[in-house]
Protein backbone atom coordinates (compact mmCIF):
# COMPACT_ATOMS: atom_id res chain seq x y z
CA UNK A 1 0.00 0.00 0.00
CA UNK A 2 3.17 2.52 -0.69
CA UNK A 3 1.18 3.77 -3.54
CA UNK A 4 -1.05 5.84 -1.01
CA UNK A 5 1.73 7.71 1.25
CA UNK A 6 0.42 9.94 3.79
CA UNK A 7 0.51 12.98 1.38
CA UNK A 8 -1.59 11.59 -1.68
CA UNK A 9 -4.19 10.39 1.65
CA UNK A 10 -4.11 14.28 2.63
CA UNK A 11 -4.32 15.34 -0.89
CA UNK A 12 -7.63 13.65 -1.13
CA UNK A 13 -8.78 14.53 1.97
CA UNK A 14 -8.17 18.05 1.28
CA UNK A 15 -9.81 18.17 -1.85
CA UNK A 16 -12.80 16.65 -0.08
CA UNK A 17 -13.07 19.00 2.34
CA UNK A 18 -12.56 22.09 -0.10
CA UNK A 19 -15.58 21.03 -1.81
CA UNK A 20 -18.07 20.49 1.25
CA UNK A 21 -16.64 23.84 2.10
CA UNK A 22 -17.13 25.87 -1.03
CA UNK A 23 -21.37 23.68 -0.89
CA UNK A 24 -21.71 25.33 2.22
CA UNK A 25 -20.77 28.76 0.86
CA UNK A 26 -22.64 28.80 -2.13
CA UNK A 27 -25.56 27.01 -0.06
CA UNK A 28 -25.40 30.17 2.06
CA UNK A 29 -25.74 32.50 -1.13
CA UNK A 30 -22.55 33.82 -2.37
CA UNK A 31 -22.71 37.05 -4.38
CA UNK A 32 -18.68 36.25 -5.42
CA UNK A 33 -19.99 32.70 -6.83
CA UNK A 34 -23.17 34.18 -8.73
CA UNK A 35 -20.96 36.43 -10.13
CA UNK A 36 -18.19 33.93 -10.98
CA UNK A 37 -20.81 31.21 -12.46
CA UNK A 38 -22.45 34.03 -14.44
CA UNK A 39 -18.95 35.36 -16.32
CA UNK A 40 -18.23 31.29 -16.21
CA UNK A 41 -21.51 30.54 -18.64
CA UNK A 42 -20.70 33.61 -20.62
CA UNK A 43 -17.49 32.74 -21.50
CA UNK A 44 -18.73 29.14 -22.45
CA UNK A 45 -21.50 30.51 -24.71
CA UNK A 46 -19.05 30.59 -28.06
CA UNK A 47 -17.63 27.39 -26.92
CA UNK A 48 -21.26 26.11 -26.64
CA UNK A 49 -22.28 27.64 -29.95
CA UNK A 50 -19.17 26.06 -32.05
CA UNK A 51 -20.25 22.29 -30.03
CA UNK A 52 -23.86 22.71 -31.51
CA UNK A 53 -22.46 23.07 -34.58
CA UNK A 54 -19.82 20.86 -34.65
CA UNK A 55 -21.96 17.66 -32.83
CA UNK A 56 -25.25 18.66 -35.54
CA UNK A 57 -24.86 15.94 -37.70
CA UNK A 58 -23.87 13.25 -35.05
CA UNK A 59 -26.52 13.96 -33.53
CA UNK A 60 -28.86 14.02 -36.71
CA UNK A 61 -27.64 10.67 -37.34
CA UNK A 62 -28.21 9.41 -33.65
CA UNK A 63 -32.13 11.02 -33.69
CA UNK A 64 -32.06 9.25 -37.09
CA UNK A 65 -31.51 5.70 -35.70
CA UNK A 66 -33.34 5.54 -32.66
CA UNK A 67 -36.24 7.93 -33.29
CA UNK A 68 -37.50 7.38 -36.72
CA UNK A 69 -39.80 4.77 -36.15
CA UNK A 70 -41.01 6.83 -33.28
CA UNK A 71 -41.60 10.12 -35.31
CA UNK A 72 -43.29 8.29 -37.85
CA UNK A 73 -45.99 6.87 -35.07
CA UNK A 74 -45.96 9.68 -33.38
CA UNK A 75 -46.74 12.10 -36.91
CA UNK A 76 -49.58 9.65 -37.54
CA UNK A 77 -51.49 9.85 -34.67
CA UNK A 78 -50.93 13.86 -34.60
CA UNK A 79 -52.44 14.07 -37.86
CA UNK A 80 -55.72 12.12 -36.53
CA UNK A 81 -55.38 14.14 -33.59
CA UNK A 82 -55.37 17.35 -34.76
CA UNK A 83 -58.12 16.13 -37.55
CA UNK A 84 -60.09 15.34 -34.19
CA UNK A 85 -59.07 18.97 -32.47
CA UNK A 86 -60.24 21.19 -35.15
CA UNK A 87 -63.87 20.39 -34.58
CA UNK A 88 -63.32 20.99 -30.51
CA UNK A 89 -60.82 23.90 -31.33
CA UNK A 90 -64.03 26.22 -32.74
CA UNK A 91 -66.59 24.92 -29.77
CA UNK A 92 -63.91 25.62 -26.87
CA UNK A 93 -62.55 29.48 -28.19
CA UNK A 94 -66.02 29.83 -28.39
CA UNK A 95 -66.32 28.83 -24.58
CA UNK A 96 -63.18 30.86 -24.12
CA UNK A 97 -64.27 33.88 -25.27
CA UNK A 98 -67.69 33.65 -22.88
CA UNK A 99 -65.59 32.44 -19.88
CA UNK A 100 -63.47 35.68 -20.44
CA UNK A 101 -66.21 37.65 -21.22
CA UNK A 102 -67.67 36.43 -17.37
CA UNK A 103 -64.90 36.91 -15.66
CA UNK A 104 -64.63 40.65 -17.03
CA UNK A 105 -68.59 41.21 -16.04
CA UNK A 106 -67.76 39.72 -12.26
CA UNK A 107 -63.74 41.98 -12.16
CA UNK A 108 -62.38 38.73 -12.19
CA UNK A 109 -58.43 38.21 -12.96
CA UNK A 110 -58.16 36.14 -15.58
CA UNK A 111 -54.62 34.80 -16.94
CA UNK A 112 -54.54 37.28 -20.20
CA UNK A 113 -54.55 40.40 -17.72
CA UNK A 114 -50.33 39.20 -17.09
CA UNK A 115 -48.05 40.68 -18.87
CA UNK A 116 -45.92 37.98 -20.80
CA UNK A 117 -41.99 37.74 -21.46
CA UNK A 118 -41.25 34.83 -24.44
CA UNK A 119 -37.79 33.35 -24.28
CA UNK A 120 -36.13 31.20 -26.08
CA UNK A 121 -35.01 27.89 -24.63
CA UNK A 122 -30.70 27.80 -24.83
CA UNK A 123 -29.79 25.04 -22.81
CA UNK A 124 -30.87 22.06 -20.67
CA UNK A 125 -29.18 20.86 -17.40
CA UNK A 126 -26.77 17.74 -18.54
CA UNK A 127 -27.25 15.86 -15.75
CA UNK A 128 -29.78 13.31 -15.08
CA UNK A 129 -31.42 14.79 -11.77
CA UNK A 130 -32.13 17.83 -12.06
CA UNK A 131 -34.94 18.61 -14.29
CA UNK A 132 -33.32 22.45 -16.07
CA UNK A 133 -33.49 24.35 -18.99
CA UNK A 134 -32.02 27.72 -19.61
CA UNK A 135 -33.48 30.74 -21.33
CA UNK A 136 -32.11 33.70 -23.06
CA UNK A 137 -34.55 36.13 -20.82
CA UNK A 138 -33.42 37.76 -17.61
CA UNK A 139 -33.97 39.94 -14.72
CA UNK A 140 -33.59 43.03 -17.77
CA UNK A 141 -36.79 41.54 -18.61
CA UNK A 142 -39.02 42.06 -15.66
CA UNK A 143 -38.33 38.48 -14.92
CA UNK A 144 -37.72 36.73 -10.92
CA UNK A 145 -37.54 33.78 -9.26
CA UNK A 146 -41.01 32.09 -8.37
CA UNK A 147 -42.38 33.19 -12.07
CA UNK A 148 -45.03 30.45 -13.65
CA UNK A 149 -43.84 29.46 -17.10
CA UNK A 150 -45.85 28.36 -19.87
CA UNK A 151 -45.89 27.20 -23.02
CA UNK A 152 -48.57 26.68 -25.73
CA UNK A 153 -49.70 23.62 -24.14
CA UNK A 154 -50.01 24.74 -20.70
CA UNK A 155 -47.64 24.90 -17.61
CA UNK A 156 -43.70 24.10 -17.89
CA UNK A 157 -42.30 25.22 -14.64
CA UNK A 158 -41.00 27.68 -12.83
CA UNK A 159 -38.37 30.21 -12.82
CA UNK A 160 -34.95 29.10 -10.24
CA UNK A 161 -32.29 31.27 -10.56
CA UNK A 162 -32.26 34.60 -12.70
CA UNK A 163 -29.27 36.61 -14.49
CA UNK A 164 -29.42 40.34 -16.21
CA UNK A 165 -29.82 38.23 -19.52
CA UNK A 166 -30.80 34.63 -18.79
CA UNK A 167 -32.78 32.17 -16.62
CA UNK A 168 -32.68 28.78 -15.40
CA UNK A 169 -36.59 27.22 -15.35
CA UNK A 170 -37.21 23.99 -13.24
CA UNK A 171 -39.71 22.00 -15.19
CA UNK A 172 -42.81 20.46 -14.12
CA UNK A 173 -41.06 16.91 -13.68
CA UNK A 174 -38.58 18.08 -11.50
CA UNK A 175 -38.59 16.46 -7.95
CA UNK A 176 -38.77 19.45 -6.62
CA UNK A 177 -41.05 21.25 -8.14
CA UNK A 178 -44.80 21.83 -6.61
CA UNK A 179 -47.82 23.40 -7.33
CA UNK A 180 -50.99 24.23 -6.15
CA UNK A 181 -53.46 22.82 -8.20
CA UNK A 182 -56.89 22.18 -9.01
CA UNK A 183 -59.72 20.07 -11.27
CA UNK A 184 -62.50 22.48 -11.81
CA UNK A 185 -65.88 21.58 -12.57
CA UNK A 186 -65.68 17.76 -11.35
CA UNK A 187 -68.63 16.01 -12.15
CA UNK A 188 -70.66 14.86 -9.30
CA UNK A 189 -70.68 11.62 -8.23
CA UNK A 190 -74.52 9.75 -8.43
CA UNK A 191 -75.69 9.34 -5.06
CA UNK A 192 -76.87 6.28 -4.13
CA UNK A 193 -80.16 5.07 -2.76
CA UNK A 194 -83.59 7.32 -3.36
CA UNK A 195 -83.68 8.60 -7.16
CA UNK A 196 -82.75 12.30 -7.38
CA UNK A 197 -85.91 14.45 -7.34
CA UNK A 198 -87.10 14.80 -11.13
CA UNK A 199 -85.75 18.28 -12.60
CA UNK A 200 -88.73 19.71 -14.39
CA UNK A 201 -90.79 23.27 -14.76
CA UNK A 202 -92.41 21.85 -12.05
CA UNK A 203 -89.98 20.60 -9.65
CA UNK A 204 -89.32 23.30 -6.47
CA UNK A 205 -86.54 25.20 -7.14
CA UNK A 206 -83.49 24.97 -4.82
CA UNK A 207 -81.44 28.50 -4.69
CA UNK A 208 -78.28 26.27 -4.50
CA UNK A 209 -78.55 23.69 -7.50
CA UNK A 210 -81.50 25.83 -10.07
CA UNK A 211 -81.26 28.64 -11.62
CA UNK A 212 -84.34 29.45 -13.66
CA UNK A 213 -84.55 30.86 -16.79
CA UNK A 214 -87.21 32.64 -18.55
CA UNK A 215 -87.60 33.47 -21.69
CA UNK A 216 -89.68 36.22 -23.18
CA UNK A 217 -93.27 34.92 -23.19
CA UNK A 218 -93.69 34.95 -26.28
CA UNK A 219 -91.42 35.14 -29.85
CA UNK A 220 -93.59 35.58 -33.09
CA UNK A 221 -91.88 34.61 -36.12
CA UNK A 222 -94.08 35.16 -39.80
CA UNK A 223 -92.41 33.99 -42.63
CA UNK A 224 -94.15 34.52 -45.51
CA UNK A 225 -94.14 31.39 -47.32
CA UNK A 226 -91.50 29.35 -46.08
CA UNK A 227 -91.09 28.06 -42.49
CA UNK A 228 -87.34 27.52 -41.21
CA UNK A 229 -87.37 24.85 -39.00
CA UNK A 230 -84.01 23.43 -36.98
CA UNK A 231 -83.84 20.34 -35.73
CA UNK A 232 -82.11 20.10 -32.77
CA UNK A 233 -78.53 18.93 -33.54
CA UNK A 234 -79.31 19.96 -37.24
CA UNK A 235 -77.38 22.67 -39.48
CA UNK A 236 -79.05 26.07 -38.54
CA UNK A 237 -80.57 27.57 -41.64
CA UNK A 238 -81.48 24.54 -43.24
CA UNK A 239 -85.22 24.84 -44.27
CA UNK A 240 -88.10 23.62 -45.55
CA UNK A 241 -90.76 25.68 -47.79
CA UNK A 242 -94.04 25.64 -47.64
CA UNK A 243 -97.17 27.34 -49.12
CA UNK A 244 -98.63 28.81 -46.33
CA UNK A 245 -97.99 31.40 -43.62
CA UNK A 246 -97.03 29.97 -40.04
CA UNK A 247 -96.82 31.61 -36.63
CA UNK A 248 -94.58 30.24 -34.13
CA UNK A 249 -94.89 30.77 -30.50
CA UNK A 250 -92.64 29.74 -27.78
CA UNK A 251 -93.92 30.57 -24.21
CA UNK A 252 -91.38 28.86 -21.89
CA UNK A 253 -90.34 29.15 -18.24
CA UNK A 254 -87.98 26.98 -18.25
CA UNK A 255 -85.90 25.15 -14.41
CA UNK A 256 -82.56 23.81 -15.18
CA UNK A 257 -80.58 22.14 -12.70
CA UNK A 258 -76.77 23.01 -13.16
CA UNK A 259 -74.35 20.94 -11.51
CA UNK A 260 -72.59 21.98 -8.74
CA UNK A 261 -69.11 23.07 -10.45
CA UNK A 262 -67.21 21.95 -7.01
CA UNK A 263 -62.99 21.81 -7.52
CA UNK A 264 -60.73 19.84 -5.53
CA UNK A 265 -57.24 21.05 -4.90
CA UNK A 266 -54.55 19.20 -4.34
CA UNK A 267 -50.55 19.76 -5.21
CA UNK A 268 -49.14 18.64 -8.24
CA UNK A 269 -45.49 17.32 -7.71
CA UNK A 270 -42.88 16.04 -10.53
CA UNK A 271 -41.31 12.85 -10.00
CA UNK A 272 -38.51 13.39 -12.68
CA UNK A 273 -37.72 13.00 -15.62
CA UNK A 274 -39.81 9.69 -17.61
CA UNK A 275 -42.23 9.53 -14.96
CA UNK A 276 -45.92 10.45 -14.47
CA UNK A 277 -46.59 13.78 -13.00
CA UNK A 278 -48.38 13.25 -10.02
CA UNK A 279 -51.46 15.15 -8.48
CA UNK A 280 -51.21 14.49 -4.47
CA UNK A 281 -52.75 15.64 -1.31
CA UNK A 282 -56.27 15.21 -2.62
CA UNK A 283 -58.74 15.47 0.45
CA UNK A 284 -60.19 11.77 0.67
CA UNK A 285 -63.67 11.79 1.00
CA UNK A 286 -66.45 10.53 -1.73
CA UNK A 287 -65.60 13.66 -3.79
CA UNK A 288 -62.66 11.77 -4.78
CA UNK A 289 -64.85 9.35 -6.09
CA UNK A 290 -65.61 11.74 -8.93
CA UNK A 291 -62.33 12.51 -10.62
CA UNK A 292 -62.26 11.07 -14.12
CA UNK A 293 -59.12 10.22 -16.55
CA UNK A 294 -59.17 13.46 -19.14
CA UNK A 295 -60.31 16.02 -16.41
CA UNK A 296 -58.44 18.91 -16.78
CA UNK A 297 -56.16 20.24 -13.98
CA UNK A 298 -55.02 23.75 -13.70
CA UNK A 299 -53.47 26.15 -11.34
CA UNK A 300 -54.90 27.21 -8.37
CA UNK A 301 -53.52 30.33 -7.90
CA UNK A 302 -54.30 32.67 -4.34
CA UNK A 303 -52.65 34.64 -2.32
CA UNK A 304 -49.76 32.11 -1.33
CA UNK A 305 -49.34 30.73 -4.69
CA UNK A 306 -46.00 31.96 -7.13
CA UNK A 307 -48.54 30.88 -9.88
CA UNK A 308 -51.98 32.77 -11.21
CA UNK A 309 -54.88 30.76 -11.65
CA UNK A 310 -56.04 28.70 -14.59
CA UNK A 311 -52.92 28.00 -16.24
CA UNK A 312 -53.81 24.62 -17.38
CA UNK A 313 -51.37 21.62 -16.30
CA UNK A 314 -52.97 18.80 -18.22
CA UNK A 315 -55.77 15.99 -17.74
CA UNK A 316 -55.39 13.50 -15.33
CA UNK A 317 -54.32 10.22 -17.34
CA UNK A 318 -54.58 7.44 -14.27
CA UNK A 319 -56.10 7.46 -10.96
CA UNK A 320 -54.97 5.14 -8.23
CA UNK A 321 -56.53 4.82 -4.66
CA UNK A 322 -54.54 3.68 -2.16
CA UNK A 323 -56.00 2.22 1.44
CA UNK A 324 -55.10 4.61 4.50
CA UNK A 325 -55.76 8.27 4.40
CA UNK A 326 -53.26 8.63 1.85
CA UNK A 327 -55.93 9.83 -0.78
CA UNK A 328 -55.95 8.71 -4.20
CA UNK A 329 -52.68 9.05 -6.45
CA UNK A 330 -53.87 11.21 -9.34
CA UNK A 331 -51.41 10.70 -12.88
CA UNK A 332 -51.62 13.76 -15.16
CA UNK A 333 -50.45 13.94 -18.30
CA UNK A 334 -49.05 17.33 -19.06
CA UNK A 335 -50.47 19.58 -21.53
CA UNK A 336 -47.20 21.26 -22.57
CA UNK A 337 -44.16 18.65 -24.44
CA UNK A 338 -41.35 19.45 -22.43
CA UNK A 339 -39.16 17.35 -24.84
CA UNK A 340 -39.69 19.65 -27.27
CA UNK A 341 -39.06 23.20 -25.99
CA UNK A 342 -38.04 25.85 -28.43
CA UNK A 343 -39.69 29.06 -26.91
CA UNK A 344 -41.49 29.61 -23.46
CA UNK A 345 -43.35 32.61 -21.92
CA UNK A 346 -42.87 33.95 -18.46
CA UNK A 347 -46.17 34.95 -16.88
CA UNK A 348 -45.20 38.43 -15.05
CA UNK A 349 -47.21 37.76 -12.27
CA UNK A 350 -46.10 38.08 -8.57
CA UNK A 351 -48.88 36.92 -5.78
CA UNK A 352 -49.50 39.31 -3.40
CA UNK A 353 -47.17 37.60 -0.45
CA UNK A 354 -44.38 38.07 -3.27
CA UNK A 355 -44.90 41.09 -3.96
CA UNK A 356 -45.51 42.34 -0.14
CA UNK A 357 -42.68 41.29 0.47
CA UNK A 358 -40.17 43.02 -2.76
CA UNK A 359 -42.37 46.16 -1.16
CA UNK A 360 -41.26 46.35 2.49
CA UNK B 1 3.80 31.12 -10.71
CA UNK B 2 2.68 31.02 -13.94
CA UNK B 3 5.37 28.41 -14.49
CA UNK B 4 4.99 26.51 -11.67
CA UNK B 5 1.06 26.54 -12.88
CA UNK B 6 1.81 25.42 -16.66
CA UNK B 7 3.97 22.45 -15.15
CA UNK B 8 0.52 21.63 -13.44
CA UNK B 9 -1.63 18.80 -13.54
CA UNK B 10 -4.62 21.24 -13.84
CA UNK B 11 -3.16 23.39 -17.06
CA UNK B 12 -4.22 20.45 -19.71
CA UNK B 13 -7.23 19.65 -17.61
CA UNK B 14 -9.14 22.74 -17.52
CA UNK B 15 -9.59 23.18 -21.25
CA UNK B 16 -10.17 19.50 -21.77
CA UNK B 17 -12.50 19.98 -19.26
CA UNK B 18 -14.47 23.12 -20.72
CA UNK B 19 -14.44 21.19 -24.13
CA UNK B 20 -16.36 18.59 -22.57
CA UNK B 21 -18.77 20.50 -20.57
CA UNK B 22 -19.58 22.27 -23.92
CA UNK B 23 -20.08 18.79 -25.67
CA UNK B 24 -21.84 17.50 -22.62
CA UNK B 25 -24.20 20.33 -22.82
CA UNK B 26 -24.51 20.01 -26.38
CA UNK B 27 -24.22 16.57 -27.64
CA UNK B 28 -24.66 14.48 -24.61
CA UNK B 29 -27.88 16.06 -23.80
CA UNK B 30 -29.54 14.89 -26.56
CA UNK B 31 -27.64 11.36 -27.06
CA UNK B 32 -29.50 9.70 -24.14
CA UNK B 33 -29.26 5.88 -24.33
CA UNK B 34 -32.30 4.45 -22.32
CA UNK B 35 -33.45 7.74 -21.89
CA UNK B 36 -30.25 8.99 -19.71
CA UNK B 37 -27.80 11.42 -19.98
CA UNK B 38 -24.05 10.60 -20.42
CA UNK B 39 -21.69 12.17 -17.43
CA UNK B 40 -18.37 12.39 -20.15
CA UNK B 41 -16.86 14.82 -17.30
CA UNK B 42 -17.32 12.19 -14.75
CA UNK B 43 -16.11 9.64 -17.19
CA UNK B 44 -13.31 11.53 -17.41
CA UNK B 45 -12.49 11.73 -13.85
CA UNK B 46 -13.08 8.37 -13.06
CA UNK B 47 -10.95 7.13 -15.63
CA UNK B 48 -7.87 9.67 -14.20
CA UNK B 49 -8.28 7.84 -11.07
CA UNK B 50 -7.56 4.41 -13.34
CA UNK B 51 -5.05 5.85 -14.77
CA UNK B 52 -3.73 7.89 -12.62
CA UNK B 53 -4.55 6.49 -8.55
CA UNK B 54 -6.45 7.69 -6.31
CA UNK B 55 -5.01 11.42 -5.48
CA UNK B 56 -5.31 11.92 -9.53
CA UNK B 57 -8.52 10.91 -9.20
CA UNK B 58 -9.36 13.26 -7.09
CA UNK B 59 -7.78 16.08 -8.29
CA UNK B 60 -9.06 15.43 -11.79
CA UNK B 61 -12.61 14.92 -10.06
CA UNK B 62 -12.35 18.14 -8.06
CA UNK B 63 -11.62 20.56 -10.78
CA UNK B 64 -13.58 18.80 -13.53
CA UNK B 65 -16.58 18.97 -11.06
CA UNK B 66 -15.92 22.63 -10.19
CA UNK B 67 -16.01 23.05 -13.99
CA UNK B 68 -19.07 21.34 -14.63
CA UNK B 69 -20.84 23.45 -11.17
CA UNK B 70 -19.39 26.49 -12.52
CA UNK B 71 -21.15 25.43 -15.99
CA UNK B 72 -24.51 24.73 -14.47
CA UNK B 73 -26.73 25.69 -12.23
CA UNK B 74 -26.18 22.85 -9.25
CA UNK B 75 -24.24 24.15 -6.24
CA UNK B 76 -20.87 25.20 -6.46
CA UNK B 77 -18.78 22.06 -4.82
CA UNK B 78 -21.89 19.65 -5.15
CA UNK B 79 -20.44 18.05 -8.55
CA UNK B 80 -17.08 18.68 -7.47
CA UNK B 81 -17.58 16.81 -4.19
CA UNK B 82 -19.14 13.52 -6.06
CA UNK B 83 -17.00 13.14 -9.07
CA UNK B 84 -13.70 13.46 -6.82
CA UNK B 85 -15.39 10.58 -5.05
CA UNK B 86 -15.35 8.85 -8.41
CA UNK B 87 -12.13 9.65 -9.10
CA UNK B 88 -10.79 8.42 -5.40
CA UNK B 89 -12.98 4.99 -5.68
CA UNK B 90 -11.62 4.33 -9.18
CA UNK B 91 -8.21 4.88 -8.24
CA UNK B 92 -8.68 1.63 -6.41
CA UNK B 93 -7.53 0.17 -9.51
CA UNK B 94 -4.05 1.05 -8.12
CA UNK B 95 -3.73 -1.22 -4.97
CA UNK B 96 -4.02 -4.09 -7.35
CA UNK B 97 -2.46 -3.01 -10.27
CA UNK B 98 -0.12 -0.02 -11.20
CA UNK B 99 0.27 -0.03 -14.56
CA UNK B 100 -3.33 -1.83 -14.89
CA UNK B 101 -4.16 -3.39 -18.54
CA UNK B 102 -7.03 -1.24 -20.38
CA UNK B 103 -9.80 -3.45 -19.81
CA UNK B 104 -8.81 -3.27 -16.04
CA UNK B 105 -8.97 0.49 -16.30
CA UNK B 106 -12.35 0.50 -17.78
CA UNK B 107 -14.05 -1.91 -15.17
CA UNK B 108 -12.69 0.39 -12.46
CA UNK B 109 -13.63 3.55 -14.17
CA UNK B 110 -16.66 1.68 -14.70
CA UNK B 111 -17.18 1.25 -10.79
CA UNK B 112 -15.93 4.93 -9.99
CA UNK B 113 -18.15 6.56 -12.40
CA UNK B 114 -20.85 4.32 -10.77
CA UNK B 115 -19.84 5.76 -7.25
CA UNK B 116 -19.64 9.15 -8.02
CA UNK B 117 -23.28 9.16 -9.85
CA UNK B 118 -24.62 6.92 -6.99
CA UNK B 119 -23.07 10.07 -4.54
CA UNK B 120 -25.32 12.74 -6.57
CA UNK B 121 -28.33 12.09 -4.80
CA UNK B 122 -26.64 10.72 -1.79
CA UNK B 123 -25.16 14.42 -1.46
CA UNK B 124 -28.60 15.99 -1.83
CA UNK B 125 -29.72 14.19 0.67
CA UNK B 126 -27.57 15.95 2.52
CA UNK B 127 -27.84 19.73 1.96
CA UNK B 128 -31.58 18.70 2.54
CA UNK B 129 -33.34 17.71 -0.89
CA UNK B 130 -36.34 15.31 0.64
CA UNK B 131 -36.77 13.21 -2.12
CA UNK B 132 -33.35 12.23 -4.20
CA UNK B 133 -33.89 9.61 -5.47
CA UNK B 134 -35.80 9.14 -8.77
CA UNK B 135 -37.13 5.73 -9.02
CA UNK B 136 -35.18 4.85 -12.14
CA UNK B 137 -32.17 5.82 -10.83
CA UNK B 138 -30.78 2.56 -10.79
CA UNK B 139 -30.85 2.40 -14.37
CA UNK B 140 -29.16 5.90 -14.54
CA UNK B 141 -26.22 4.77 -12.42
CA UNK B 142 -25.93 1.63 -14.80
CA UNK B 143 -25.72 3.35 -17.97
CA UNK B 144 -23.65 6.14 -16.45
CA UNK B 145 -21.29 3.74 -15.88
CA UNK B 146 -21.26 1.39 -18.67
CA UNK B 147 -20.74 4.65 -20.77
CA UNK B 148 -17.83 5.73 -18.52
CA UNK B 149 -16.39 2.00 -19.15
CA UNK B 150 -16.84 2.48 -22.97
CA UNK B 151 -15.87 5.58 -23.00
CA UNK B 152 -12.29 4.80 -20.92
CA UNK B 153 -10.04 3.25 -23.48
CA UNK B 154 -10.00 6.95 -25.02
CA UNK B 155 -10.42 8.63 -21.34
CA UNK B 156 -7.53 6.79 -19.79
CA UNK B 157 -5.16 7.78 -22.20
CA UNK B 158 -6.41 10.98 -22.16
CA UNK B 159 -6.07 11.96 -18.48
CA UNK B 160 -2.88 10.66 -18.50
CA UNK B 161 -1.69 13.90 -21.18
CA UNK B 162 -4.07 16.16 -19.08
CA UNK B 163 -2.02 14.84 -15.71
CA UNK B 164 1.20 14.21 -17.26
CA UNK B 165 1.29 10.50 -15.93
CA UNK B 166 4.20 9.77 -17.92
CA UNK B 167 5.55 5.80 -18.72
CA UNK B 168 8.76 5.70 -16.60
CA UNK B 169 6.54 7.11 -13.60
CA UNK B 170 3.98 4.32 -13.24
CA UNK B 171 6.94 1.78 -14.02
CA UNK B 172 9.04 3.34 -11.13
CA UNK B 173 6.11 3.16 -8.93
CA UNK B 174 5.65 -0.49 -9.83
CA UNK B 175 9.08 -1.74 -9.45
Amino acid sequence: MGIYSPVRRRLIIALLLSSVLLLTLDLRGNQIFDTMRNGFQQAMDPLESAAEVVSRPIRNAWRGITQYDDLADENEDLRRQLEAQRADQITYRAAVIEFQALLELNNLPSLSDYDAVTARVIGETPNNLDQIIEIDKGEDDGIDVGMAVVSEGGLVGKVTRVFDDRSFIMLVRDQRFAVRAKVPGAAPEEPEGPEPPPTSANAIPNDDLTTTTTLPPSTTTTVPGATSSTAPGGIPGSSTSTTSTTSTTIAATTTTTIPPTEKETGTVVGQGRGEPILLRFVRENIDAGRFEVGDAVMTEGGEGSLSPPDIPIGTISRIRRQSGSAGPMIEVQLGADLERLSFVRIVLYQSLEEAAGDGG
Amino acid sequence: MIAAFIQSPVFRLLPVGVILLALQNTLFVDLQPAGVIVQVLLALAAAAGAAGGADRGALAGFVLGLIYDLGTDSPIGATALTMALGGVVAGIAWTIMVDPPWWLAAVFTTIGAAAGELAVPVLRIFIGEAEAFEPRFTRVVIVVAIAAGALSPLFVPLSRWCLRIRKPDWKALAE
